[in-house]
Order: structure tokens, then C-alpha cells, then sequence
């Protein structure tokens, strides 16, 4: 008899493809899932990585069960640094924002408005490359606000949905996968730097059971 | 800027950024060509690793003229070799001003 039992690589790929169809396209909170450990995800965020973590073997000579331990690892671009405003816009519609640099903001999505005295969330209209963003309606007036594009509060979010999210794919894996599928103990989050960005990242292990031979 | 920088600059980069739309960021695409640096020279010989994923590499450091559009996270692009961009310093020399880059060299 030739001995054939199961590849970690199978139980890994699978609920990659689980965790890619659950949170990678528009509406959902992932920019990219590797089934893989990789030396750059070329700045993407949030970016999710499957790896292999280690393997429990049961009994060589009676049926037994496998263990297989995957670390989910979630990387969530940090906060970005706020531009200082040069003008202070008064409260209502179209209003003016004169920041020096532009990049990080785009036509349809928001920015964060604040000062000492208020703060709050506006739908960019419009946007004068390196000299200015419109928003559609101010409801505070603002002394030469700090504008964000990513907050630290978004960026904390973002990461606690990735881990929601992950935890439900984990659930539904029992059914779709054919095996038992639990957490493998209790998630850890560090800060990190790669490539010039500041990462929030959490590794998420995943523990897999199934009889093996 | 000096004659002795413009020779010194020799080679010929561009440069990609990524930006952010809902929340999610994608890769970066390009943003500034044809910008004149010095050759990529290594920081110090030591080979360091990515935190996380472990990632082996090279810091090098180059320097640009002026103070073009650059900002840590962007890539920087040489003969068609992307090194992302790890620290961006202005400096100043007499009126010369001009950015230092510190990229990484991936080696995987």
C-alpha cells in the first residue's frame, strides 16, 4: 500500500478562495487575497495572506485525524496624514477646501474635516489637482481645518471588519469545506511599516481537522 | 541647480503611486517620468527583512533634483525595476535644494 495523505496545500488554497469570494470586490472591505506568503503587495490595502502555519499529524498506524494550523494575516493601511488647510470654509454647499497636495482624495469619495472645534465626514465633488478639493455640504464652518483622507478611526474599523468577516468565512468553511473549521486561538495585532506605509495588522489563525486515512 | 549635481545625475526615473478610492487601495500607477537622480548606491551593506512577511532586502539611497512630488509609499522606477520608496528628505546646499530617497531593494 502506498501511503497518500492530505496536502496542506489543498486545505489552504481552499479557503483562500473562500476568504477571496467573501471579501474582494466592489462593496466589499478587501483589496486583494493571496493564498500565499509574498514580499510585497505593491502597497495595496487592506491585503489579506493566507500561509501555512504547521501541521499536527495523528497516529501513523490507526485512522486518525490531521490538524492543520493556517495564519489569516490582514495588513489595513494606517492613518494617512492629515493636510492642513489654507483657507477656512464657512458652513453650506460647494465648498472650497485649499490643501497643497490632492493625491490621496478622489471625485465621489470623502474626507474627514476638522479643528479644535468640530469634525465631520464630506462627499468630495470635485478636485483642483495639488490646489483644492470641493465638497458638497459643510455643516460645521472651519478654522484652516486638517482634511484626511484615511483615519486612524477608519482604519481601526477596517481592520475589525476583516476580522468579522473572516470569523463568518470560518463558520461557513464547515459546511464547504468538508472538515472541521475553528479558530485556532486568539488573534494578535502589532503595527508595522512596509515600503513607506504604515500597516494596522492582524494575524488571525484558523485551525482545520479531518480525517486523514 | 549646480553643474556638478546635474552631472552627478545621471539616470533617468520615474516614479508610481497608489491611491486610495473607498477605503481600498490598489496598485500604484504612474505619476511623475522622466526625473534625473543619481545611481541607487547602497545605505550600508546590511541585508534587512520586511516586518511580517519577512521580505529580504537592500536600503538604497538616491538623491533628486528640486523637490518634485514625492512622498514615502510611492515607487520609484529605474531601468524598469520598481523600489519602493521607504523615506523622502529635503535637503539644502547653499540655493540648491534637492530630495533624498531612501528605496528598498527586494530580494525575492
Amino acid at each position: 500500500m502506498t501511503a497518500n495523505v492530505i496536502n496542506r496545500q489543498r486545505v489552504r488554497e481552499l479557503f483562500a478562495a473562500l476568504l477571496e469570494t467573501a471579501l474582494v470586490g466592489s462593496g466589499k472591505p478587501a483589496q486583494a487575497v493571496y493564498d500565499h506568503q509574498v514580499g510585497d503587495f505593491h502597497g495595496k490595502s487592506p491585503a489579506v495572506i493566507v500561509t501555512s502555519a504547521g501541521t499536527g499529524r495523528g497516529s501513523s498506524l490507526t485512522s486518525d485525524t490531521t490538524e492543520f494550523l493556517l495564519d489569516v494575516h490582514t495588513f489595513v493601511l494606517y492613518a494617512l496624514e492629515p493636510w492642513k488647510a489654507t483657507n477656512s470654509p464657512n458652513a453650506g454647499s460647494n465648498r472650497v477646501i485649499n490643501i497643497q497636495k490632492t493625491h490621496e482624495f478622489e471625485v465621489g469619495g470623502v474626507a474627514t474635516v476638522e479643528d479644535e472645534n468640530n469634525s465631520e465626514v464630506a462627499t468630495i465633488t470635485a478636485i483642483s489637482p495639488n490646489a483644492s478639493i470641493t465638497v458638497a455640504v459643510l455643516v460645521h464652518s472651519y478654522t484652516t481645518p486638517n482634511v484626511h483622507a484615511w483615519t486612524e478611526s477608519q482604519s481601526e474599523d477596517r481592520l475589525d471588519l476583516l476580522e468579522k468577516s473572516i470569523a463568518e468565512v470560518i463558520i461557513e468553511a464547515n459546511l464547504t469545506m468538508g472538515m472541521k473549521v475553528e479558530p485556532g486561538g486568539q488573534s494578535e495585532i502589532d503595527g508595522l511599516e512596509i515600503g513607506g506605509n504604515e500597516y494596522r495588522h492582524e494575524v488571525i489563525p484558523v485551525l482545520f481537522t479531518e480525517w486523514d486515512f | 541647480m549646480s553643474s556638478s549635481f546635474q552631472r552627478m545625475a545621471s539616470v533617468t526615473a520615474s516614479t508610481k503611486r497608489a491611491t486610495l478610492t473607498g477605503g481600498k487601495r490598489s496598485s500604484p500607477t504612474s505619476h511623475l517620468n522622466n526625473l534625473k537622480i543619481f545611481p541607487l548606491d547602497p545605505v550600508d551593506p546590511e541585508l534587512r527583512q520586511r516586518l511580517a512577511l519577512d521580505t529580504p532586502h537592500e536600503l538604497l539611497q538616491t538623491f533628486v533634483e528640486g523637490a518634485p512630488d514625492i512622498v514615502e509609499g510611492d515607487v520609484l522606477t529605474v531601468d524598469g525595476e520598481d523600489y519602493p520608496i521607504r523615506s523622502v528628505g529635503d535637503w539644502k546646499f547653499g540655493n540648491d535644494t534637492f530630495r533624498a530617497l531612501v528605496v528598498e531593494q527586494l530580494k525575492r
